[in-house]
């Protein structure tokens, strides 16, 4: 297997000499910046937008002295069409915005996905639609993630709850990316985004690389198994597009199999591991007669709410995604069949109740929240658990 | 380096081996000026013996133009989205800076729906070469009207004659910064290939315009119904000035790619390594929330505190506010720390342990925060109509003793971590230092009065 841009040799520091292990305070935008040096990032495009602008500042300031590279575009078309370049000339690349930035780089998410670029892009949600309330988190980007580009495709999206997961679910944002070639959205929150927390800087993480492939390769495109990357500067003659392509990547933008084969494989590679892209938490779900769904902040709100109504006495599980794409039906569909009734609060008007009234058996109440405040415990703990004295 | 090698048997086009021959016969219209476009980079590329094709990126956007390196040209080859190639060759080339990359594509997609990408790449000065291939219209779609089509042109949504007048992109280039920017014509393929070298061998960003013949859809709207007519219109448009060609310009400018090793440098040499670790401490659960005016410190003062507990292993969760103006506006910074998980995103209103609040207007913003049996602290000087639960506090003055007022919310992080018992003191003392670079020693004094003052109650 080739090895990304050698960046040992000019005497660039390493992830560990840049911000060492131990425990930490910081804003989890610095802690998704510090998780993708960790994981080997070497290229960042980005462009201001609050409240994902620290992601860049961090990354402008910590990225050279790896030896990686920070390039502030003009846009953020710009700023995603860098990072996919950047991508395919053999570096782990990232860029980070927000909602309107996430809507401008719709289109090229779809490149990355028609391409199989490894890519992670981090969206820092905040409150719209438009420029809404440009300073004040939301959670109104999911189906975003999953639908906002045209055309049928995979991605995959995480969602972190705690500064601590922005570092880590931001390396495994990278890892899963070089694992699947495929775009994969980190969707955090203006609250993680900007709350400080301490975290704990492991001494070391598991990164993956990327599978680049040799001249003896001919299936480099299209394949539900992962076919290797045929990489820039590798003397491989690569032809990449966003055009339908035969498996070797050379365009074919006429025939019905060679794009429902093509477009069925992205699926095929994501779907069929599921086992290893679908994680979350659960708690309490062995002995429950009710089921709460939540995920990122108010996943975390919402276990707090849950322990109190645990000390009351009342029998109500937590499933806690941190994956939210692919959708975690199966464990949502079995639990399901558990409870009389889940609870799915979340900062938007109803966009993971969806998927779970899709595949649940029982009843789905949304607890819904637009504004930019975030759910306390109390009020969680009162609308799932009724009025308590 | 490494050049395909022609095969001596195969006399009928020397530049074959250049192109993917498998992709053949390519799908441009008859009298196509892409087919010259094509013949004459491959030239270029055959004649530049340092450059090797394994080390050549094509990047390409969308519409006709785009369509001539992908997939005809057997290098590695991005064809990207509608407008974007230049931002794609940036990331390209900054990821790998011994890739020779090089744009080929078309006048609307470079300077139209991507033309800002061009603006910018040139200002930057990126190592890459654009080379934008004029036919004055969009092709793929059909013949509509383009930001380079001619005044009067007619074209299928202009039919009455373009009212708009035609943009000179390699003006605007220039005007951007590009190193180097010239303009070729397809109606002189020989002096197009020496454009095309000089342009590919400039370090730096470099523009070439190709003014390039579209009988077929642009052409026949306009009394140009073959490639010769339209050759001879651009030679016309030569001859009388209209159309320039050759160099624009032609200068030495740093190079974007090339100054990132010096950052990378820069940045070592100013790299402080982050080693500080607490002693490590549990305590109280406490959720406060220190209000006060913009320009008071307060959220710094969150910060130090948080930072102290965290790095004495304590769970911590920190959001602040800034007041709308620099200074004036209330602001404030609320604290979560306990031992074990924190569930809240904020301190929820009558769930405080603790307020201090160092402003009447901060202390009328904030008073409902604090429980019932909550603690109010407030500074004695600052706040003039403390309620009676108050306790009072001397933190300005505290601050004007140790030598600054600016330094209150020093006095307060001593004094509300005594009571408190949040972080250790020598931890929060080397927040201090590493969250402060200017009064450090009348800080670290304000911070002391603040610890004593505590005791002396």
């Amino acid at each position: 297997m080739a090895e990304a841009r050698d960046v040992e040799t000019d005497g660039s520091l390493d992830p560990q000499e840049v911000m060492p292990p131990g425990y930490r305070f910081m804003i989890g935008d610095r802690a998704i910046a510090y998780g993708a040096i960790y994981a080997g990032c070497t290229f960042f495009g980005g462009y201001p937008i609050t409240p994902a602008s620290e992601v860049a500042e961090t990354m402008a300031e910590e990225l050279p002295k790896v030896g990686g590279r920070y390039v502030q575009m003009e846009d953020e078309l710009g700023s995603i069409a860098a990072v996919i370049g950047a991508s395919w000339s053999g570096n782990k690349a990232m860029t980070a915005t927000s909602g309107p930035g996430f809507s401008l780089m719709q289109e090229n998410l779809g490149y990355a996905a028609m391409t199989e670029t490894p890519m992670v892009l981090v969206d820092v949600q905040r409150s719209g639609p438009s420029t809404g309330q440009a300073t004040l988190p939301a959670q109104g980007d999911v189906q975003q993630a999953r639908w906002g580009t045209h055309g049928d495709h995979p991605i995959i999206a995480l969602t972190p709850a705690s500064v601590q997961e922005a570092f880590d679910l931001t390396v495994r944002a990278f890892n899963l990316a070089e694992r699947y070639r495929t775009p994969v959205v980190l969707l955090a929150d203006g609250i993680i985004g900007h709350a400080s927390e301490q975290l704990e800087i492991p001494e070391d993480v598991e990164t993956v690389d990327r599978e680049v492939a040799t001249a003896d390769d001919e299936v480099v495109f299209g394949d539900g198994e992962v076919a290797p990357m045929p990489q820039f500067g590798e003397g491989l003659s690569a032809h990449v597009t966003g055009s339908t392509h035969e498996p070797d990547g050379m365009r074919d933008v006429s025939t019905r199999e060679v794009h429902d084969e093509l477009v069925r494989g992205f699926h095929e590679k994501i779907e069929g591991n599921r086992d290893d892209v679908v994680e979350y938490e659960t708690r309490w779900t062995d002995d429950m007669d009710e089921l709460v769904v939540a995920y990122g902040i108010t996943g975390r709100i919402a276990e707090g709410a849950l322990e109190q109504l645990h000390d009351d006495g009342q029998r109500v599980g937590l499933l806690r995604p941190t994956t939210l794409w692919p959708f975690p039906e199966a464990v949502v569909a079995d639990l399901s069949t558990e409870v009389e009734k889940i609870y799915v609060p979340e900062m938007n008007l109803g966009q993971v109740s969806r998927e779970v009234e899709r595949v649940a058996e029982a009843p789905v109440e949304l607890i819904d929240r637009i504004g930019g405040d975030p759910f306390t415990v109390h009020e969680l703990a009162d609308r799932i658990g009724g009025e308590r004295a | 380096m490494s050049k395909p090698e022609p095969d001596e048997s195969d006399l009928s086009y020397e530049l074959l081996p250049y192109l993917r021959e498998d992709q053949l016969p390519h799908t441009m219209c008859p009298g196509c000026g892409g087919g010259t476009v094509l013949n004459t980079f491959a030239k270029a590329v055959d004649e530049m013996d340092d450059l090797s094709v394994e080390d050549l990126l094509l990047v390409s956007g969308i519409g006709c133009s785009a369509w001539i390196p992908s997939p005809n040209f057997e290098a590695d080859t991005l064809h990207t989205t509608h407008g974007r190639a230049v931002a794609f060759a940036t990331g390209a080339k900054a990821g790998n800076p011994d890739q020779e990359t090089i744009v080929l594509s078309g006048d609307g997609d470079l300077a139209g729906i991507g033309g800002n990408h061009l603006l910018h790449a040139a200002r930057r000065n990126v190592d890459v070469t654009v080379v934008l291939v004029n036919n004055f219209t969009y092709g793929m779609t059909g013949g509509q009207v383009a930001p380079t089509t001619p005044h009067g042109s007619t074209t299928t949504t202009s039919p009455y004659g373009n009212p708009e007048d035609a943009i000179d992109i390699s003006a605007v280039a220039e005007e951007a910064g590009a190193a180097f920017v010239a303009r070729g014509a397809t109606s002189r393929p020989h002096q197009l290939v020496q454009t095309l070298k000089a342009g590919i061998e400039k370090a730096g960003f470099s523009l070439i315009e190709v003014y390039s013949q579209c009988p077929t859809v642009y052409g026949r709207r306009n009394e140009l119904r073959s490639a010769p007519e339209m050759l001879e219109w651009m030679e016309e448009r030569i001859s009388d000035g209209e159309f320039q060609v050759g160099t624009l310009v032609d200068r030495d400018r740093e190079e974007f790619v090339a100054s990132m090793d010096d950052i990378g440098e820069t940045a070592r040499a100013e790299h402080e390594p982050e080693d500080r670790q607490g002693a490590g401490r549990t305590g109280e659960d406490s959720m406060l929330r220190i209000a006060g005016e913009g320009g008071q410190g307060v959220v710094v003062a969150g910060t130090i505190l948080g930072e102290g507990a965290a790095l004495d292993g304590r769970n911590v969760f920190k959001t602040e506010e800034y007041g709308s103006r620099a200074r004036g506006g209330v602001a404030h910074s609320d604290l979560i720390v306990a031992d074990d998980e924190i569930h809240e995103a904020k301190v929820p209103e009558g769930d405080a342990d603790v307020l201090v609040a160092l402003t009447d207007a901060a202390l009328a913003d904030h008073r409902d925060v604090l429980d019932d049996g909550g603690t109010l602290f407030v500074d004695a000087d600052l706040v003039e109509n403390p309620p009676e639960d108050a306790i009072q506090v001397p933190f300005s003055e505290l601050a004007r003793e140790a030598g600054n007022e600016r330094a209150t919310n020093m006095a307060l992080i001593g004094y509300l971590n005594e009571r408190l018992g949040l972080a250790n003191e020598e931890t929060l003392a080397d927040s201090i230092r590493a969250n402060l670079d200017a009064m450090l020693d009348v800080n670290e004094a304000a911070f002391e009065r603040g610890v004593e003052a505590a005791h002396e109650e």
